[in-house]
């Protein structure tokens, strides 16, 4: 770590800072966002809602463990921010260094900057677009080119291309899941729960997915602009006529929402870090959630009639999740887990299954 | 829920006294959790035994009482003061058993009164090991194979059921009193037994080991809705097998994998939703390396150690929200103060590493067994935090006060590699620096000491780059880039300076980052800070952002809690805050200790939590450009920074620091003595074991030896012949001399002490304190009286007089601390300390005069005769006082428990009453001492205390006792027709004195000895053998005289009334 090139990370603003490389050498532009998980960095790695961005790590000691050295790859982040990365992780053995990692993913990294600092500035200042760069000789090309960059839509990118089936042992309940580019490791949560899925290309139509005959609809979290996806928006609206039980979460969530008439706006700095306080207004419970998120229901968008937001950010008072009053659809913002240590939104999966079930029951 | 309707009057028990394994942060949380209350408008009335902290200052509660922490007193209190509610969980094990003593029977529910944050169902399930390891298994979590034994026997049948090596832990201890590691059945035996002895309920648990396994601790907090976060976990870098209090613990932990952090996250709460704690709870793990194979080891429902390194570490106060969830809040319904913005149930996220690293007593307890398992031996423990691992463990090493400022430790250039290797196989304070030394020499790989010693390589890693830095320094061109990685991993200049033989290639100041809960995401308004090497400076911004125009005073801490400076100086540091702010001034306060009130995230306008190191200090300086700083009240820690400080040019408050010189450097301060007229016993200085013989003899034995600059007696002994002489040269000048030994002729006179206040013209004594024992013991470990209760009018005359030209004299603004001894109608100086003292606390409790607040006051211009408590000595109040010293020989193998001018004590209680003899019953009770009426004293005496042993041993025989004594004292016994049996010595064929201790028939040892400290010797593993009985012995007549005197009375701790020292 002690000789290495230096790179530089300059802001759409002009703010400059000087660390050294990590990973791909080059160039990468993306958005700038900061996380505050403490100890999750391969999966946030592998996360394809964070396609388009620059992901910077709070914590600032990062990979001590090593990265697991997987073939098989998705889009990931455009690049990837940590103050000190580590040399010699304990598995040295099994895994290799971020460093090693970064390169065989073709990831632009920058480390060794005071990623404090960068923090609060994004805090400060907003999300803005970056880049990473070795050299600062066209800097005012690059600052040109992050001012006009906009994260792209990836959905299309990043679904899968034909319909892949996920059998549960015992299965009870039908669900279909358009893939707007999720981590499959949810579904194994549903899977235990006796729901077997069908994850379907994103685009997949309305009548199509119906004519399935599924016991509930899925719509998946996925990355980029939540306004690049009209089409999806009216898919949602012909699924959630139906009458099928419709759930989603993340990107899922916010095409609902807007299916429903409400809108979607930007949050200053966006919920990334798994400690966000979630609080049910029914039951008082508060549960800590994982989220990685920019945008969120905009407060009073979505008319009272039709739906109205049950769970609400702690900190920030937004909406956390949404139920609809005219059908039988149900949307959360964070990332839902029933495994590996986040248990405490275990309950969704239950809920999505209790619905089915009363749809079930009533037909 | 929002607050609880039904609580308006509530009971808080503390801690009771400083002891290791439950010390200052108790003080922490009770003053945190004092604050809580009383900013929801409830009434708190508080119980501590413990003088010396601040939760038992009149501004902390509205009822306070500094009485013994028993069951039955606290019974007393509640019928006293009636109270709806009392809170138990804030005074560490102490409280939690008084608490779990009060919800037996109908007493509280008779009265109508409720146990607040303690729920005897979730208590019994924690720490009864058959009801957890019961709940564990009811909920799948992995508990270690173990049994609960009541008998040695069944122990050792245990053992062979499950194979050696076990662990043998008490249940309802302190700190793991008692417990150990077990290899075979002969140690088996001996633990075991020992282990039965401490558990309040006789029974412990024999468990399999997994020394080797990581440890691994989570912070959890849980509230009545059934909420739950983890607030912060640790890992220890020592494994399994280290008890946390003594391990260089790490947070966040740094080598779990996310699965793993998830799995035992998920686990923590698991386990505290099944025991439903509601408040702050501690788990804590052991983790099987490379596996996801767990084991819980054990759950502290309630606040703790842990949990103020926690709070620290993050920002989070666990004691205040655990406060505030039992009157009835919701952890969101709690905002974080430190943010402003974000609630107490939003889970901390950190971005920065913390260190702890324990202050063990090996430095002054030089025969102490410094091997380290699972019984906690450090006093105290120092916190840093630092970008990366490596500065923190910089910063770690030179906060604890070794006079290091690198890994390398001095004493083991000496040792061979083989040596080093011994070291690192064994498990003691010095492994750490061995495995520095071995990385250094290159006589082990990182691998090799891994096997051996089963620490994360990642940690040995991290070691292994502070040695190629160091190597990098001494070898390569110095140049810019090189400096400022050096910097980054938190080298000194000083260090970079020596190392590389190079000038630095560019001066540069630290810059600072705060703590926020939340990694900067939210902006956070609390001033909590530590050193980085970054460009970017927040505290400059914050205070560039908030410019107030105040005059700004930093105040230096005292750093870690060791033998001889203590909670009081961190009391005296948060006083002279207060009166700062409450004056207008903006108060900083720069100290490294995450047990104390000095480092509450509110205590101060800004904290810096750094090393109080001249460099780190200059830094501080640099960035706060103070108007004035403050060292008097921060003991020898904050005094040592005054020379550095004074040449930077900082106006320094208070007493010049020329006066602080003269008072320690012994020609100056005879200079002085003589120009004031002022006796003090004869003496000389020397450098070498010749001379100290020469002077020793002209002296004539008895005398005293110490070397110059000292606190807390250290290294300080009573010499009697040559060979005492020489055996203390011999220890002393085995490290460098830098500063002359002092030798004075030994008065064994009547010790008195005074605290004076001093504006440089007048001076203020609140009260005159005189010493149950005679001058020999330290006064830290004597029992003191005030006010003073034999002494004649002249005598007080003289001392008032003397210590008014001292102060004088030394000019002394602000406090000074003076110690006499009274010889033959005669008043010596002893000593003279120009800065606050360990009594400050309690006579200014006692006399209800805000000593700290008055010589702040001062400091800053004002005059005593306006400040409304006059001068010269303040009119005594119509009570007695007794400070009675609390010490922790139980937990220090082969520690000589025979008091002398070397401090040994850990901790004081406090007995308050209208006459002495009732006053001392207090002290005593809360001290501990069961006051057994009759049953058996045991004597032995060197040959000048027999004359008055004679008497004692009578006293005792009247009382109907019977007494025991070995050869010498019996036979003087019965000539003087004192009844006594004669019991052989300890080497001698049994049954011996071994077998009468063991026999339980003695209740009392009266042992002086002309020796000591070594223990080989027979009176010292004499002495050792009654700790491990926990059979109380006095090592000075005095103490068992005084003793007589409670005994003698007609009345029990019933009899005596309780007194709310906020009415006196």
């Amino acid at each position: 770590m002690e000789k290495m090139k230096t790179a530089y990370l300059l802001l759409e603003d002009g703010t400059v800072y000087r660390g050294y490389s990590m990973g791909e050498t080059g160039s990468a532009v993306g958005e700038v966002v900061f996380n505050t998980d403490m100890t999750t960095y391969q999966d946030l790695l592998m996360d394809p809602t964070y396609s388009g961005q620059i992901v910077v790590q709070t914590y600032p000691l990062i990979g001590n463990r090593g990265v697991d050295p997987v073939s098989e790859t998705r889009l990931m982040a455009s690049g990837y921010i940590v103050r000190e990365w580590c040399v010699e992780p304990t598995d040295a053995h099994e895994f290799i260094t971020l460093d090693a990692f970064l390169r065989q993913q073709h990831i632009v990294g920058l480390c060794g900057i005071d990623t404090r600092a960068l923090t609060r500035h994004i805090r400060n200042h907003g999300v803005m677009n970056g880049v990473i760069t070795d050299s600062l000789d066209n800097r005012e090309s690059w600052i040109e080119q992050a001012k006009n960059y906009r994260v792209p839509p990836a959905v299309g990118k990043i679904s899968v291309a034909a319909p892949v089936r996920y059998e549960a042992e015992n299965a009870r309940y039908e669900l279909a899941v358009p893939d707007y580019g999720f981590r499959r490791s949810l579904l194994e949560f549903l899977l235990q729960r006796g729901c077997s899925c069908t994850v379907y290309p994103a685009y997949t139509p309305a009548q199509e997915l119906l004519a399935t005959h599924p016991d509930g609809i899925l719509l998946s979290d996925g990355p980029g602009d939540p306004w690049d996806n009209p089409e999806i928006v009216e898919i949602i609206k012909t699924l959630v006529s139906s009458d099928t039980p419709v759930f989603g979460w993340g990107l899922g969530h916010q095409l609902m929402a807007v299916a429903a008439g409400g809108t979607i706006v930007k949050l200053p700095v966006g919920h990334r870090g798994s400690n966000q306080p979630v609080r049910d207004a029914h039951s008082g419970r508060v549960m800590v959630t994982e989220q990685n998120h920019g945008y969120t229901v905009e407060e009073g968008s979505l008319p009272p009639e039709r739906a109205y937001a049950f769970l609400r950010n702690v900190n920030d008072g937004t909406i956390e999740g949404i139920r609809y009053l005219d059908h039988p659809v149900f949307t959360v913002q964070f990332e839902p887990s029933d495994g590996n240590g986040y248990q405490d939104t275990a309950w969704v999966f239950d809920e999505w299954v209790r619905l089915m079930e009363e749809q079930k029951s009533r037909a | 829920m929002p607050k609880r309707t039904d609580v308006k009057k509530v009971l808080m028990i503390g801690s009771g006294p400083i002891v290791i394994g439950q010390a200052a942060e108790f003080d922490y949380a009770g003053t945190q959790a004092c604050r809580a209350l009383k900013e929801e408008g409830l009434e708190v009335v508080l119980v501590n035994s413990n003088p010396a902290t601040i939760m038992t200052d009149k501004t902390m509660a509205d009822k306070i009482y500094i009485e013994p922490l028993t069951v039955e007193v606290v019974k007393r209190i509640i019928d006293i003061e009636k109270p709806d509610s009392v809170l138990a969980n804030m005074g560490g094990q102490t409280g939690l058993n008084i608490g779990m003593e009060l919800s037996e029977g109908d007493f509280l529910s008779s009265r109508g009164v409720k146990l607040l944050g303690v729920n005897p169902e979730t208590i019994r399930k924690a720490e009864d090991r058959q009801a957890f390891k019961d709940t564990m298994l009811s909920i799948g979590e992995p508990c270690i194979p173990s049994k609960v034994v009541e008998s040695v026997e069944d122990a050792v049948a245990f053992a062979h059921e499950i194979g050696y090596p076990v662990v043998v832990r008490p249940a309802y201890t302190l700190g793991g009193t008692g417990g150990g590691f077990v290899h075979s059945d002969d140690e088996m035996r001996e633990i075991c037994a020992g282990g039965l002895r401490a558990s309040l309920i006789h029974q412990v648990l024999i468990e399999k080991s997994v020394a080797g396994w990581k440890e691994i601790e989570f912070e959890v907090i849980r509230d009545s809705a059934g909420n739950c976060i983890d607030v912060c976990s640790m890992e220890n870098v020592d494994p399994v097998g280290v008890h946390t209090g003594d391990s260089i613990v790490v947070a966040p932990a740094q080598t779990m994998t996310a699965h793993e952090f998830r799995m035992l996250r998920a686990a923590a709460l698991n386990i505290v939703t099944a025991l439903g704690v509601e408040g702050g709870c501690n788990v804590q793990f052991a983790l099987k390396p490379n596996s996801s194979e767990y084991a819980v080891i054990e759950v502290n429902p309630r606040v703790s150690r842990s949990s103020a390194l926690a709070s620290k570490a993050t920002g989070y106060p666990i004691a205040k929200v655990a406060c505030k969830i039992a009157i009835g809040y919701h952890l969101d319904e709690i905002v974080n103060a430190v943010t402003g913005k974000t609630y107490a149930c939003n889970e901390p996220a950190v971005d920065y590493c913390v260190i702890k690293f324990p202050k063990w007593p090996f430095d002054k307890f030089v025969y102490a067994d410094r091997h380290l398992g699972t019984q906690m031996k450090a006093t105290g423990e120092v916190m840093s935090i630092g970008s990366g691992f490596e500065i923190a463990f910089m910063k770690a090493v030179r906060s604890i006060e070794l006079g290091i400022d690198t890994p390398n430790l001095p004493k083991l250039d000496a040792c061979s590699d083989e040596e080093i290797k011994e070291i690192i196989g064994r498990m003691d304070d010095e492994r750490i620096f061995a495995i520095y030394a071995a990385l250094k020499r290159r006589i082990l790989t990182a691998d090799e000491i891994f096997e051996i010693t089963k620490i994360d390589r990642w940690f040995l890693s991290k070691l292994n780059r502070l040695v190629q830095m160091e190597k990098e320094l001494a070898e390569e061109t110095l140049d810019e880039e090189t400096y400022l990685r050096a910097k980054r991993l938190g080298f000194l200049d000083k260090t970079i300076r020596r190392l590389s033989g190079q000038e630095l290639p560019v001066i540069r100041h630290a810059s600072y980052k705060m703590v926020d809960t939340c990694a900067a995401e939210f902006d956070a308004e609390t001033p909590y800070f530590y050193s980085s090497w970054d460009d970017e400076n927040e505290a400059e911004l914050y205070n560039a952002e908030r410019h107030t125009g105040k005059k700004r005073v930093i105040v230096f801490g005292s750093g870690p809690i060791r033998i001889g400076q203590g909670i009081e100086f961190d009391y005296c540091s948060v006083h002279c805050v207060r009166t700062l702010k409450k004056l207008g001034y903006e108060a900083i306060i720069a100290n490294n200790n995450p047990e104390t009130v000095s480092t509450d995230f509110d205590t101060a306008d800004r904290l810096y939590f750094d090393p109080l190191t001249p460099e780190d200090v200059d830094n501080v300086l640099a960035t706060e450009r103070p108007d004035a700083v403050v060292v008097q009240f921060g003991g020898q820690t904050a005094i040592k920074l005054t020379k550095h400080l004074e040449e930077r040019g900082v106006r320094i408050l208070g007493t010049p620091a020329d006066s602080i010189d003269a008072a320690e450097d012994r020609e100056r301060f005879d200079e002085l003595l003589e120009q004031c007229g002022i006796p003090r016993p004869a003496g000389d200085t020397v450098f070498t074991t010749e001379e100290a013989l020469q002077v020793a003899n002209r002296l004539q034995y008895p005398v005293l030896l110490r070397p110059s600059y000292v606190l807390g007696g250290q290294n300080m002994i009573i010499a009697y012949d040559d060979n005492d002489v020489k055996e203390y040269m011999a220890i002393i000048t085995s490290h460098e001399l830098e500063n002359p030994v002092l030798i004075d002729k030994y008065l064994m006179g009547k010790e008195v002490e005074v605290d004076a206040i001093c504006d440089g013209h007048d001076y203020l004594i609140p009260g005159i304190m005189e010493h149950v024992e005679r001058a020999g013991i330290h006064s830290g470990d004597s029992i003191s009286v005030y006010p003073a209760q034999t002494l004649s009018r002249e005598i007080r005359d003289t001392i008032v007089e003397y210590t008014g030209r001292l102060a004088k004299a030394l000019k002394v603004v602000g406090l000074v601390n003076i110690q006499y001894v009274v010889h033959q109608d005669r008043v010596y100086v002893i000593e003279v300390n120009p800065r606050s003292s360990r009594t400050v606390p309690y006579i200014s409790k006692v006399t209800g005069i805000p000593m700290v607040e008055l010589a702040t006051r001062c400091m800053l211009g004002e005059e005593l005769s306006s400040l409304g408590f006059g001068t010269g000595l303040y009119p005594e109040k119509p009570l007695v006082a007794v400070k009675v010293p609390v010490f922790s020989f139980e937990k220090l193998r082969d520690l000589d428990v025979q008091l002398g001018p070397e401090m040994k004590s850990t901790g004081e209680v406090l007995g308050l009453s209208d006459t002495f003899e009732k006053a001392l019953l207090k002290g005593l009770v809360a001290a501990g001492y069961k006051m057994k009426k009759k049953g058996g004293v045991l004597i032995t005496v060197r040959d000048t205390d027999k004359p008055e042993a004679m008497e004692i041993a009578d006293r005792f025989v009247s009382l109907g006792f019977d007494l025991y004594a070995t050869a010498g004292t019996a036979n003087k016994l019965n000539r003087e027709m004192i009844p006594a049996s004669s019991v052989r010595k300890m080497h001698e064929e049994h049954p011996n004195i071994v077998d009468l201790l063991e026999s339980g028939k003695i209740d009392y040892i009266l042992s002086t000895d002309t020796h000591g400290r070594d223990p080989r010797l027979a009176s010292v593993q004499m002495r050792r053998l009654a700790i491990e009985h926990a059979i109380p012995v006095f090592t000075s007549v005095d103490t068992a005289r005084a003793m007589l005197r409670c005994l003698s009375m007609n009345q029990t701790m019933d009899d005596v009334e309780l007194v709310d020292i906020t009415k006196l």
